[in-house]
């Protein structure tokens, strides 16, 4: 695997409850060119522990991407995203909104809950791992990200 | 009383009355007068009592501080009252000697003010040297005199001493030496006896004239001139004391101590808490004034004998004249028009005279007036009957002509009522004209002649008759000890008919000939009798009873038999003559024939019984009332619904029968009835009982001659309301449920995607991994499972478009369809190329719409043209548009497979098809979601077409907005 423009395994958080899709993207994320680290959160709730380092995840790290999925169990996707970016800390991740509905209204939402972007999970196998091969691309060796975004020691 | 009397009392009345206002008036102004006189004289004494009692306290303080200042004084006390001296010591009783010989006994003999005088010691108060020895050694540190004489030179109040038994008045002051030291306090006993002689020292204006002094307590401190050992024995509580303990000076008329009315003055004098009183008896002071009221008296009763002999003298004068005139007046009033007054003075009194005498020939001419007059009153009967004539004509033709209409029956009831009217009235005319004939005639003798011709000719039928056998036979029944006439007749009709046979008629006219139908007026005499039937001797028996009671006259509707024997209704005025009133022998009757109007009036009676069973047997209510909202008419319902009494309607307005905007809603529809004819309204009537029940009314105007009458009728919605209320429930339920029924298909169809991508993902994850390790069985199996998956992910995303149409639309909106086909145009651009289609368009007219809608029900349309084209063929499509007023029809037509018409329903229905997916793919949801989207947009969508023959889709879309 390639480096990327970090220099680094990249670190990406998938927030999903779906174990089918977890191992989808795992297998995805296997095949792509950058060297990658993934964590999962089962919902909203534990997603926002990692981030906060919070209870079970006092050690977690710091993540690079969060990939997130909208239906989820005690805290939603949309709630986890509104909590994100109003926290002054956690803010400059980029979220990817990883989801199954192709409804205008949750991608108008989203948007207005300023996600980084919005992506249907497409049913074809091809599609998918396409898919999560070119969001890695995109946001690991194309965009260039704050400095500070950087892990803390 | 004679005008004498009258005169001469008059007389007297205008000379005493000035006499007495003037008397009194001067009686009331002296005493004013005097009582002010007195007032200032006794509130002046007071004030020169008060001077002097001032002074002579003064005068003996003032000694008394000479005294205490004496430097002797001063060295002999300071020795005698050091304590190391005793008063045995030899020095002791030669100072003490000293000072009584030399200056106390010169002043006591001198000033004369004080009775003794001591030297109290200042340590304890013990009188160390007294002109009374009896004192000495006896001590009073606690006397107010002695306290306050420590001080500074003191008056005490004049109080009662126990000590000393009697009233008593210290004046002290103290002694001081020569560095101001007090060294004792010098008291002085004072006299009081001066002070009474102050007190009592009086003015020679009145013999009754009294000063005292009262303390605070009521009780006298001087003695009062009419009372004896009063001074502070004897409290008093009169009304110038009480006034004056309250701090107050002034005067007064009250009673005093004795009971007597007296003038008194009071002063307080607030230095020595006393109260000086000067009094005067009031017959005392008013004594001139009763002196000024009896001369008055005496010279008023001169005034009055001499008045009254002169008043008795004019009025003589004057009244001989007027007794003159009244025996004159006398004379003519008894018959003798040719008498002529004499009064040969030219005053007031001779004109009245001539007046008299010009009266007595105006007399002598009215009388022949008054015959006329009577002529006149024939005339007008005449005059009546006709007219009476004319309405009865009148009265006939209404009732011939609109007798079946209700408005006209109750114009005949009016008509009816108007002759009936003018019938009584021309019997009541008749009736006073006969009684004031029979009036004249007795009292101006007419002519008999004239009289008879009058009855005779009258147009009334007139008859008089002789009751006094009747009357005769009442007197011997009441005497016989049947005693309640009222009680006798009430059950006996043939007692009424025997006493009918004892009406004696004397005379008939002609026009009872012809009422009662008789040959002659021979006939109608002999058999009177046959004129009354059974009812008519109820009435007779009234008749009778009233006139027994006194009243002469009588009247009421009677039943008569004709001479022919039918019954005609009348009305008959029975009236005893002026004259007759004890002997009943003249009594005229009057009758009038109101058979005809009976007969109307029955008929118009039956006419509203009829119109009242029509409008109570109406199931709902039914109302009228004029333009002022007077409730004319109205049904049974009409009050049961509102629970009001018939009496209660007729006093109330329509609007008070509803409440809050029913009252505006029905003021306005009442109105725009009488304004344009009819109205129609829904409103709650609201019983008495405040029951509101929703009624549906409906009112028309009918023109009378008098004004515009509404008639309504209204019925009760109450169950349409309710069927109303529920349709509208229903129909919010049932949008409800299609809400839900799309958002439940929307949610659910959602939720599907999620476990089929997951089937479809590990299928293809399964076959690209272990590719290697399947044979080709396995990996057709796996292409059928992911076709599956592919295809229920299709279905399921044309439910949700299809759920989609209702739940997610966009508001309508002013929508170009040009622009519409142009956007499909560009969407179909591929499969356009790919098959060669034609497409023919007019242009398109401009819709209220929802854009995408539109653009997506022609996509499907143009679409489903291109992919069911014959194998071979190029498609050709013609899109048109018809303007049907209301709404646009749209075509679009193909040369394509067609189909069979008996499935034209079918094809719009979810996932219908008509074709195997091998021949043609689609899930078939094109034409149920077009369906849906013309159904949204308020029209109807439907197709024609035959198995090759290329299919035509309409669809409609109506202009109004309203209408969507």
């Amino acid at each position: 695997m390639s480096t990327n423009i970090l220099g680094r395994a990249v670190e990406i958080l998938l927030v999903e409850d779906n174990p089918g899709d977890i191992r989808l993207t795992r297998e995805a994320l296997k095949e792509g060119k950058v060297s990658n680290n993934l964590y999962i959160a089962k919902d909203g709730v534990e997603g926002l522990e990692f981030l906060r380092r919070e209870g079970e995840h006092a050690n977690a790290i710091r993540p690079d991407l969060v990939l997130l999925d909208l239906n989820l169990p005690r805290m939603d996707g949309r709630e986890l995203l509104e909590i994100i970016k109003a926290d002054d800390d956690l803010k400059r991740i980029p979220v990817v909104i990883l989801t199954t509905s192709k409804s205008e209204e949750d991608v108008l939402e989203t948007y207005n809950l300023h996600a980084n972007c919005y992506i249907t999970k497409p049913v074809d196998l091809d599609q998918f791992l396409k898919v999560v091969k070119t969001i890695e691309d995109f946001w690991m060796t194309i965009v260039k990200l704050p400095s500070n975004s950087e892990r803390p020691v | 009383m004679k005008l004498v009397t009258k005169l001469t009392l008059i007389f007297l009345l205008l000379t005493i009355v000035p006499l007495a206002v003037v008397g009194f008036l001067a009686y009331d102004n002296g005493r004013r007068t005097i009582e002010e006189n007195v007032f200032n004289h006794l509130s002046s004494i007071n004030i020169h009592k008060e001077d002097e009692f001032e002074l002579w306290i003064e005068t003996n303080q003032r000694s008394l501080r000479e005294l205490s200042r004496r430097p002797l004084v001063r060295d002999y006390t300071a020795f005698m009252s050091s304590e190391n001296v005793s008063n045995q010591d030899e020095e002791y009783q030669t100072l003490y000697a000293k000072l009584i010989e030399e200056h106390f006994g010169p002043t006591l003999e001198e000033e004369g003010g004080f009775l003794d005088l001591s030297i109290l010691r200042a340590v304890d108060g013990m009188i160390i040297i007294s002109t009374d020895t009896a004192l000495e050694g006896k001590y009073r540190e606690s006397a107010s005199f002695f306290l306050e004489g420590k001080q500074a030179s003191y008056v005490d109040e004049i109080n009662y001493s126990i000590t000393e038994g009697e009233l008593v008045l210290h004046i002290s002051t103290p002694i001081l030496d020569d560095s101001g030291e007090l060294i004792a306090v010098l008291a002085g006993h004072a006299d009081l006896a001066e002070m009474s002689d102050i007190m009592t020292k009086r003015s020679e204006l009145n013999d009754s004239e009294d000063s005292y002094l009262v303390n605070k307590f009521n009780f006298f401190v001087t003695e009062p001139r009419f009372g004896h050992d009063f001074a502070l024995k004897k409290a008093t509580h009169t009304e110038g004391v009480d006034a004056c303990l309250l701090g107050d000076d002034g005067e007064g008329i009250y009673l005093d101590y004795r009971g007597e009315v007296v003038l008194g003055a009071y002063h307080w004098l607030p230095d020595h808490d006393l109260c000086l009183l000067t009094e005067v008896d009031q017959t005392d002071a008013f004594q001139p004034i009763h002196k000024l009221r009896n001369t008055i008296a005496v010279i008023a009763f001169i005034s009055g004998v001499v008045v009254t002999a002169l008043s008795v003298f004019y009025a003589r004068s004057i009244t001989r004249p007027v007794d003159r005139l009244i025996a004159g007046v006398d004379e003519i009033g008894s018959g003798n028009l040719e008498h002529r007054i004499h009064i040969e003075v030219s005053d007031e009194l001779g004109l009245l005279a001539e007046s008299f005498n010009q009266m007595t020939v105006n007399l002598a001419e009215s009388q022949q007036e008054n015959i006329q007059l009577v002529a006149e009153l024939k005339a007008g009967s005449v005059e009546l009957e006709r007219r009476v004539e004319e309405r009865t004509k009148d009265l006939k033709a209404a009732q011939l002509a609109t007798l079946s209409m209700m408005e006209d029956a109750e114009k005949s009831r009016q008509i009816a009522e108007a002759v009936s009217e003018e019938l009584r009235a021309a019997q009541i005319a008749t009736m006073n004209m006969m009684m004031d004939v029979e009036d004249a005639r007795t009292q101006a003798e007419l002519n008999e002649v004239r009289f008879r011709s009058l009855f005779e000719e009258s147009p009334i039928a007139l008859l008089e008759e002789d009751f006094s056998a009747v009357r005769q036979r009442l007197t011997d029944l009441t005497r016989n000890g049947t005693v309640d006439l009222k009680t006798y007749f009430a059950g006996d009709n043939q007692a009424i008919r025997e006493c009918s046979q004892l009406i004696k008629v004397i005379s008939i006219n002609q026009a009872s000939v012809k009422l009662f139908k008789a040959h002659n007026q021979k006939q109608l005499l002999e058999k009177f009798g046959d004129i009354f039937v059974d009812q008519s001797l109820e009435i007779l028996g009234r008749e009778l009873l009233t006139f027994w009671n006194g009243e002469m006259n009588f009247e009421e509707e009677f039943i008569h038999q004709t001479m022919a024997g039918e019954q005609i209704w009348t009305i008959v005025k029975v009236s005893i003559a002026p004259g007759y009133e004890n002997s009943w022998e003249k009594v005229f009757v009057s009758i009038v024939d109101i058979s005809e109007q009976k007969k109307i009036r029955e008929a118009v009676l039956r006419e509203k019984d009829f119109s009242d069973r029509i409008i109570n047997s109406i199931p709902g209510v039914f109302y009228m009332f004029d333009d002022e909202g007077k409730f004319l008419r109205w049904n049974k319902n009409f009050s049961q619904v509102l629970e009001y009494s018939d009496e209660e309607i007729a006093q109330m307005h329509p609007i008070d029968l509803f409440e809050g905007e029913g009252k505006a809603i029905i003021a306005e529809r009442i109105q725009q009835v009488f304004v344009s004819g009819q109205s129609d309204a829904e409103a709650e009537f609201v019983s008495k009982s405040g029951v509101a029940t929703p009624y549906y009314f409906t009112g028309f105007r009918m023109d009378t001659e008098e004004k515009p009458i509404l008639i309504g009728t209204g019925i009760d919605i109450t169950e349409r309301q309710r069927w109303e209320n529920q349709l509208s429930e229903k129909a919010d339920e049932l949008a409800r449920s299609n809400e839900e029924l799309e958002r439940f298909a929307y949610v659910a169809s959602h939720d599907l995607q999620e476990p089929l991508r997951m089937v479809a993902s590990y299928l293809q994850l399964l076959e690209r991994r272990y590719a290697d390790h399947l044979d080709q069985d396995a990996r057709e199996f796996i292409a059928f499972a992911v076709d599956g998956a592919t295809r229920m992910k299709r279905l399921i995303n044309d439910l949700l478009e299809y759920s989609r149409v209702g739940t997610r639309g966009q508001e309508f909106d002013s929508t170009n369809l040009n622009l519409v086909l142009g956007r499909v145009h560009v969407n179909l651009q591929a499969a356009l190329e790919e098959s060669g289609a034609l497409i023919s368009k007019p242009e398109m007219p401009t819709v209220l719409a929802d854009e995408s809608q539109l653009v997506q029900l022609f996509q499907n349309l143009l679409a489903n043209a291109i992919k069911f084209s014959k194998e071979g063929d190029i498609p050709r499509i013609t899109v048109s548009v018809q303007d049907l007023g209301h709404e646009w029809q749209f075509a679009v037509k193909d040369n394509g497979i067609g189909f069979d018409q008996q499935y034209a329903e079918r094809i719009f229905v979810i996932f219908q098809r008509l074709h195997s997916k091998e021949e043609y793919a689609g899930t078939g949801i094109g034409l149920a979601v077009s369906k849906r989207i013309v159904e949204r947009h308020g029209g109807d969508i439907w197709a024609e077409s035959e198995p090759g023959e290329g299919a035509t889709f309409y669809f409609t879309m109506p202009k109004d907005a309203a209408a969507q």
